[in-house]
């Protein structure tokens, strides 16, 4: 069966089914040679790794150092802060919920920034992990402990050994709210202080590029979402799917272009979202979440993004995006 | 344990499909991995199920032990998200018979369950089962993974969200992860934070339902079950010596009817050093109280009903008759009890075997120390002549220092798996140190202790 599509906001123009179309995207831009190979509406949708977006990043964290030896007296101070990693202002009732020590041995602080902006750091090359629960804006190095118990960290803050990084957290948000690294030195100082400029990431988004899932205007049946056959995450690692907990769907008053600059907001800039927890399941039926027929409400110049996420994993990009669409009637 | 199904030898033909056995049906349980299946026969008749699944590997599991018409079987040891084919088989005067094949789907284990990265050598027909507890910041597990790297099977046991918030170890922390023994699931540890706490063993179903649970006043970090049903476990004590208060260590041993005695106290076997100040801070509500023997680990060896405690206090290893709780011996650099032929061959344990005339010991080493790495380590005891030495030494093919945690096991196959605990990296293998098996975790994830099974109840083999 061939149908003439129209695929609004990504494609200008009309494809064919089956074509394998040089792109513009909504901008007007020519893609180059990109390529998207236009599929078929579906009903019962299984997202592949084609359907995902394509997500990059660097971390840049500002490098410290703390006095050797003077662990006893090492204090990292937040109370600057009013910012996020993402830019985020932090609400008058945010509170660090959890400072995470981790000292790495062997890789230096550019290797680790690069690896976890890769998401590619395995707990391995952890040495040491510790937290401090802060009832202020700072901790000090004798605060820290495993597990709840005190391990006299400070004793092991000594030139040479490792590289030492502090990350902040907080149950309102997935992933780290800031970090620093804090490796000791001869003449560091004995008060490691953490304000907005400390770190920073810069994300590199493609959501013009992959293809969109449509969705048949068919009332034949219920539209069916599988996630459970993806392979890979948006960074191009290895996706365990059962990790994902989360479905966001998001309609969106702006260009699909736009939203590129936005990833770690696509939930609050959206005009209108559905959140939908899944964990635990790798199939959800489309009309129970949008209606009787999920297809009617997308309306052809809108812009819909469904992305899946995994808010227990360290990294808070989702790990899959991909662009909604209806079938053009 | 049976010899795997593989395509060189296919499951007897059926000579009859859904006659004598019928009505073959699966639903998944509590636990996504788990499935319910039951089926009929029109006779009393010992069946058994044969599985195809996980890269078209065909498995069985063991024969019913009684005749039945109505059959079921509570099916683990299956993938998370993956189809298998089931078909029950039994035998009739005509030959073999069998139901009709169903599909069933297993769906996905929970989100906050930290995925796995595995590197598998083993042969593809190469079972077994590592029972651990997966550690994060917001979660606790007990989980079974198995030889081809994947979760079997995995509960929560403690979530930050619904426990509250806090460290893991303020609230549930597990350490020791063990198959019950009468089959329906997993026994797993709690420990008390005061003395006036209990440390838990949860027995939990293979559908994830708590089934019972026994306690021990002041009872923490590691366990063992005793061949009469009961169970040993380690134990918190104090004594203060003038304005000191020393936190020392039991061993209390409870008989199947849960009667529960402490047989051993460190304090009466040996001697704190009070020229010494010992860490503080072990026991988190009571701030002042040193650490001091810090026994951490339990075995026992059934042939000789003899207890093997690990102790942090003198760098030894000790062995207790699990009845009356006499020591026999102290091997420690501190100890006279045996020659050792170089120092420190056991230095700060985590984890003890006794296998023959050997020790399988993990030391975790001074974690302090960057020079030492952590490592399984054998020691060959004469006994008579009293004198101890290092054999061989697994460091995880480059040098961990464990913090936390930690131990290592031989198999029935004399290969030896390690826990290498808050590096999230836990690996198998052969007496000439070539890795078997290796499965690791992503950032921010830990493993508990490991025990390795060389089987599953109710997986097929």
């Amino acid at each position: 069966m061939t149908r003439i599509l129209l695929v609004p906001l990504l494609l200008v123009g009309c494809v064919r089914v089956g074509d394998v179309s040089k792109g513009l995207d909504d901008s007007g831009l020519d893609l180059g040679d990109s390529t998207i190979e236009v599929v078929p509406p579906c009903e019962t949708c299984v997202l592949t790794d084609a359907n995902n977006y394509h997500y990059s990043a660097s971390l840049d964290v500002a490098v410290q150092p703390g006095l050797a030896g003077g662990g006893d007296t090492l204090l990292i101070d937040w109370s600057d802060l009013t910012r996020d990693i993402h830019g985020h202002v932090r609400g008058v009732d945010f509170e660090i919920e959890e400072v995470l020590l981790l000292v790495f041995l062997d890789l230096s602080p550019e290797e680790i920034s690069a690896r976890l902006a890769d998401d590619d750091l395995p707990q391995s090359e952890v040495s040491l992990y510790a937290s401090c629960t802060p009832t202020d804006d700072h901790c000090a190095l004798a605060d820290f402990g495993v597990l709840g118990r005190d391990v006299e960290l400070e004793q092991y803050y000594n030139e040479g050994l490792g590289t030492w990084m502090a990350l902040l957290r907080s149950d309102a948000e997935a992933g780290a709210h800031t970090m620093v690294y804090l490796p000791p030195q001869s003449g560091g100082v004995t008060e490691v202080v953490i304000d907005d400029a400390t770190s920073t990431i810069t994300a590199n988004v493609d959501f013009h590029s992959l293809q969109p899932l449509v969705l048949s205007q068919s009332t034949e049946s219920p539209h069916t979402l599988n996630w459970g056959r993806l392979e890979t995450d948006g960074i191009g690692n290895a996706l365990a799917t059962h990790t994902l907990s989360r479905m966001l769907i998001a309609r969106y008053d702006q260009p699909v272009k736009n939203l590129e600059t936005q990833v770690f907001d696509l939930e609050t800039i959206a005009v209108e979202t559905w959140n939908v927890p899944i964990s635990g399941q790798q199939e959800l039926n489309l009309d129970d979440v949008l209606g009787e027929n999920a297809a009617l409400r997308i309306a052809p110049d809108e812009t819909w993004l469904l992305a899946l996420y995994c808010d227990s994993c360290a990294n808070p990009a989702p790990k899959f995006v991909t662009t909604l669409q209806a079938e053009a009637k | 344990m049976g010899a795997p199904v593989d395509s060189a030898e296919p499951p007897q033909e059926c000579v009859e499909l859904e006659q004598q056995l019928f009505g073959l049906e699966a639903g998944l349980t509590g636990v996504a991995t788990v499935a319910r299946v039951r089926w009929s026969s029109d006779t009393p008749m010992q069946t058994s199920l044969v599985v195809t699944g996980w890269r078209d590997q065909t498995r069985e599991t063991p024969l019913e032990a009684t005749p039945a018409t109505a059959h079921e079987h509570l099916l683990t040891g299956l993938h998370q998200q993956s189809s298998y084919t089931i078909q029950a088989r039994g035998t009739s005067p005509d030959g073999t018979v069998c139901s009709a094949e169903i599909t069933l789907e297993t769906g996905s284990l929970p989100a906050s369950l930290a995925p796995l990265s595995a590197d598998v050598r083993a042969a593809a027909d190469d079972q077994g089962y590592t029972f651990t507890h997966i550690i994060s910041e917001n979660s606790l597990y007990a989980a079974i993974i198995d030889n081809d790297g994947e979760y079997v099977w995995a509960a929560k046991v403690w979530d930050r969200e619904v426990d509250g918030g806090g460290d893991p170890g303020s609230h549930a922390i597990i350490f020791r992860v063990m198959p019950s023994p009468d089959g329906t699931g997993i026994i797993f540890n709690t420990q008390g934070e005061r003395l006036d706490e209990t440390g838990d063993l949860v027995h939990i179903a293979w559908t994830g339902e708590e089934l019972s649970r026994r306690s021990f006043l002041a009872g923490h970090t590691d366990f063992v079950l005793l061949p009469d049903g009961g169970a040993a476990m380690l134990g918190w004590t104090l004594r203060s010596f003038g304005d000191r208060t020393l936190l020392g260590d039991t061993i209390m041993v409870q008989g199947p009817d849960g009667d529960t005695r402490v047989i051993c106290d460190a304090f009466d076997h040996l001697v704190p050093d009070l020229g010494r100040t010992y860490n503080t801070g072990f026991m988190p509500e009571e701030g002042d109280i040193e650490d001091w023997s810090h026994v951490n680990s339990i075995s026992h060896d059934a042939e000789t009903n003899e207890l093997y405690v690990t102790i942090t206090a003198n760098n030894g290893v000790a062995r207790i008759d699990a009845e009356t709780g006499e020591t026999a011996w102290i091997l420690s650099d501190e100890s006279d009890d045996f020659d050792i032929a170089a120092e420190r061959t056991v230095h700060f344990p985590h984890s003890v075997q006794r296998i023959g005339d050997e020790l399988l010991v993990f030391n975790r080493r001074n974690p302090g120390d960057t020079t030492m790495c952590s490592g399984a380590v054998n020691i060959a005891l004469d006994e008579t002549a009293r004198t101890a030495a290092e054999t061989w030494r697994w460091e995880g093919g480059g040098c961990f220092h464990v913090g936390f945690l930690g131990n290592a096991q031989r198999t029935d196959e004399g290969n030896t798996v390690t826990s290498w605990s808050h590096f999230g990296v836990m690996d198998e293998v052969t007496p000439d140190k070539d890795l078997v098996w290796r499965v690791s975790l992503g950032i921010g994830a830990a493993f508990g202790f490991s025990h390795r099974a060389p089987t599953l109840a109710g997986a097929p083999q």
